[in-house]
């Protein structure tokens, strides 16, 4: 499903679980978000990876 | 002596390499980090059965990659914190072929079994090939025109060195070619999980990451830019001034209210499912940190999930 489809799917009423939740995520806080993906951040491309 | 040591110690012994100081500054820097992805052959070797010594030349080869790799990327971001700020985009482009001429030195001793080595050597010329390639797109493309560019420069430039990593690692830990290649093609997907992640991280976090400054798209900012959606208009207006504070947490906001941030959950666990399938059908001796691999990015994910469901 392409980022397009995507959107029109999250855009109607959630009935299964996961689209319940992913529905519930466009309802985050910034924090909650940056918290967790602060948890697991590899810069994998990044000069931060390498540079002292 | 912890397996960077080792490897530091390794790197500074290599013919050339024990006169070069510049070369062996920048991968003591980059040890001393002590980057996870560096630890991937050792978790595959020891998925096969072998103890964590034998993955030792495939750990070195990896850290050469990255630095390498690393090297290239900075000068083509033109990112500020790169090497070449220091030493000159000439002197990096020698140490960065220099780097990549160590890994595929260190390769060549990851086992005694020339077939496997040879897989092995094949294997790392094809992911500094295709990384390269994928470098060169993400430079000349700047930002994606499309989701599919985006998909191709992840899938060129980040994912084949995660499962180049873990199919070395595997060899060198005396895996048959089988499960190497198993393992390739699941480093290939976890490759993507953490892309997907890093540029997660990259869009939320403030001040606002040079990736927004320099008009790149990470795929959340993708999804808001390319996506018709009613604050779509507002979004693109909003990256224009990106540097005002107050215009990133607008922005950063409506990547989530949009979906972006959503999507990007969808994608890490389509991809998480895809990886629990390919592991289920790998032959290994021990499961346990391959597995905990994929549920280190995942779990998170699925916590933000439940955390938000109400």
């Amino acid at each position: 499903m392409n980022m397009q489809d995507f959107y029109q799917q999250l855009s109607v009423k959630a009935e299964q679980p996961h689209q319940r939740r992913l529905d519930g995520l466009t309802r985050a806080s910034r924090t909650q978000i940056l918290h967790v993906t602060s948890e697991l951040t590899w810069y994998i491309w990044g000069a931060e990876a390498s540079s002292a | 002596m912890d397996v960077f040591s080792q490897v530091v110690h390794d790197f500074s012994v290599l013919p050339s390499v024990e006169s070069w100081t510049e070369a062996q500054t920048l991968f003591q820097q980059a040890a001393s980090r002590k980057p996870n992805h560096w630890l991937l052959p050792v978790q595959a070797c020891e998925a096969v059965g072998g103890a964590q010594d034998q993955a030792i030349p495939a750990l070195l080869a990896v850290g050469c990659a990255h630095v390498g790799i690393l090297l290239v990327d900075d000068m083509l971001d033109t990112d500020p914190r790169g090497a070449y700020h220091q030493l000159g985009m000439p002197a990096v482009s020698n140490l960065a072929c220099a780097f990549q001429a160590a890994a595929v030195s260190a390769i060549g001793q990851c086992s005694q079994d020339p077939a496997a080595c040879l897989v092995a050597l094949t294997s790392f010329n094809a992911m500094f090939l295709s990384t390269a390639f994928g470098q060169f797109l993400d430079a000349a493309t700047h930002a994606p025109v499309d989701e599919s560019a985006y998909w191709l420069v992840t899938r060129t430039k980040s994912s084949p060195f995660f499962g180049a990593a873990l199919q070395v690692g595997a060899l060198a830990g005396g895996g048959t070619l089988t499960t190497a290649e198993g393992l390739k093609k699941l480093g290939g997907i976890y490759g993507e999980m953490i892309q997907i992640h890093d540029d997660m991280h990259d869009a939320m976090e403030t001040p606002a990451n040079p990736d927004w400054v320099q008009g790149r798209s990470p795929l959340p900012i993708l999804f808001a830019s390319l996506v018709s959606h009613p604050e779509q208009k507002r979004f693109l207006a909003l990256s224009q001034n990106i540097t005002e504070p107050a215009a990133l947490e607008e922005a950063q906001d409506i990547l989530i209210r949009c979906g972006a941030i959503s999507y990007c959950a969808d994608q890490l666990i389509q991809r998480y499912r895809i990886a629990k399938e390919i592991l289920e059908g790998i032959a290994l001796v021990e499961y346990a940190s391959i597995s905990s691999l994929l549920e280190t990015v995942i779990a998170p994910v699925y916590k933000l999930l439940e955390a938000t469901e109400q």
